[in-house]
């Protein structure tokens, strides 16, 4: 997908200049360098590959990046006004494309993003096994436990629950899952990214509503979902725990003590059973360990 | 011999006359299909929001000028590349030059608007397109009689001097 979207030069560069199975993120800013992250580590994009010349990177245009919005939209970007007031757009590959650019604001409600500014282009991979380490502290023979996954930005916890959903089928574990799915991350869409044989996908629904929706609709045994963002999200993950759902959620923390400071802490805390913690110390999806519902350490760091 | 090369003269002059009204005629086919395509874009752009691609590959042009200028905008779709006036016009020779100029500004901005902008630009286009489909109804109605008895006039003059 990216290739219709990024225009024939830059995506020979990316395609067959850099080391595509590890791109993290693409960073095109209007009149400014772009940026690339391998693993999360930034480099400059030349003509010939990475470097770290800032004066050799190639430089984005504003043409440049509304060229790269109106492909994404498939030519048509009146179709894309609700992401675009969401600050997103998501492609058919599980690419995310986070634009800034001018808010217009009417009434105090978003209408549309315009003069876009900045292109943020995440690219996800399937990181075979990456949630071995914690598997085994997240399902044992009393079954699945409600579990979520703590990190930064760009820290690999989607990543880490679409490896762990694949695992749970890849070892026949035949618990309904259902994944919902806001932005299309966790599964990309029309089933890009391969999430095992068990897993129902619910895409660009909130929490609220997906999780009232899918366990009335879809009666599953573990509901998954990616961000959760405030005291909203964190009430109707509640109510799903309420109704006999075991949950995998994720959350931006970078340390328990982080997540202790969020203001739905509280109406999470007794929630869940196991947390897991991963950073970007030696890359994204670095495994600092699980913890238990006392927050006591069940397992120490290793690297992905 | 004679009267059959008179008749062959004949309707060879009645046919150019016919041809030549044909190009009013399929002007004015082709902004009337023009403008109802207009009309769809405004309909799926602002309920279904569907994509350029489909609603063009929904839309049935009758008119053989419309259908190509439709098929050269789908090949402009599928090949992401910018729009070219001679390529989106290949195969169309019947448009004035503001009237070629007028139509690829308007599938230039097609798709690079947001719903409301765009509906503003179709709606606004949508009034251009309709009076050159009034002007084309006009001289339609003037040449397409005037070419095809000019014809006939010009066949029977023949006739009557090689007689």
């Amino acid at each position: 997908m990216l290739k219709n979207v990024l225009g024939d030069e830059l995506y020979d560069i990316i395609k067959n200049k850099i080391n595509y199975s590890i791109l993290n993120e693409i960073r095109i800013r209007v009149d400014k360098p772009i940026l690339v992250f391998e693993r999360g580590t930034p480099h400059f994009l030349g003509k010939d590959g990475l470097t770290n010349d800032s004066s050799r990177a190639l430089v984005a245009t504003k043409q440049n990046l509304e060229d790269i919005v109106f492909r994404a939209s498939e030519c048509s970007v009146y179709s894309i006004n609700e992401e675009l007031k969401k600050g997103f757009i998501m492609l058919a590959g599980g690419e995310r494309i986070g634009i800034c650019g001018e808010v217009v604001v009417e009434g105090g409600e978003i209408k549309t993003i315009k003069n876009f500014t900045s292109l943020n282009i995440r690219v996800p991979h399937e990181v075979r096994n990456c949630s071995l380490n914690a598997f085994s502290y997240l399902h044992d023979e009393d079954g699945l436990k409600n579990t979520l996954v703590l990190s930064p930005p760009g820290g690999g916890k989607t990543t880490f629950l679409r490896d762990f959903v694949f695992q749970l089928s890849e070892r026949n574990y035949c618990y309904n899952v259902l994944i919902v799915d806001e932005r299309a991350e966790i599964a990309g869409t029309n089933g890009s990214l391969n999430v095992g044989k068990f897993a129902d996908v619910l895409s660009f629904t909130t929490k609220e509503i997906g999780f009232i929706q899918g366990v009335r609709t879809m009666s599953p045994h573990l509901l998954v979902t990616d961000e959760l963002g405030g005291r909203e999200d964190a009430l109707a993950l509640k109510e799903a725990v309420n109704c006999g759902v075991k949950v995998l959620a994720t959350v931006h923390a970078s340390s328990l003590e982080e997540l202790k400071s969020k203001e739905f802490y509280d109406e999470i805390k007794d929630t869940f059973e196991r947390f897991v913690v991963l950073s970007s110390r030696n890359g994204p999806g670095t495994f600092e360990g699980v913890y238990g519902k006392n927050f006591s350490r069940l397992s120490e760091w290793r690297r992905l | 011999m004679k009267l059959l090369l008179i008749i062959l003269i004949f309707l060879v002059c009645v046919s150019i006359g016919y041809f030549l009204s044909r190009k009013y005629s399929s002007r004015k086919k082709f902004f009337a299909e023009l403008v109802m395509l207009l009309e769809k874009l405004d309909t799926d752009i602002n309920f279904s929001k569907q994509k350029l691609a489909e609603i063009f590959k929904g839309f049935n042009a009758n008119s053989k000028e419309l259908a190509t200028l439709k098929q050269n905008f789908l090949n402009y779709l599928s090949l992401n590349e910018q729009l070219a006036k001679d390529k989106l016009f290949e195969g169309i020779t019947l448009l004035k030059d503001e009237e070629r100029e007028t139509i690829f500004r308007f599938f230039e901005e097609l798709g690079k608007l947001d719903v409301y902008n765009q509906t503003k630009q179709l709606s606004a286009s949508k009034e251009r397109f309709q009076s050159f489909c009034n002007t084309a109804c006009e001289e339609a109605k003037k040449f397409c009689p005037l070419y095809i008895k000019l014809g006939i006039v010009v066949g029977l003059l023949v006739a009557v001097l090689l007689i």
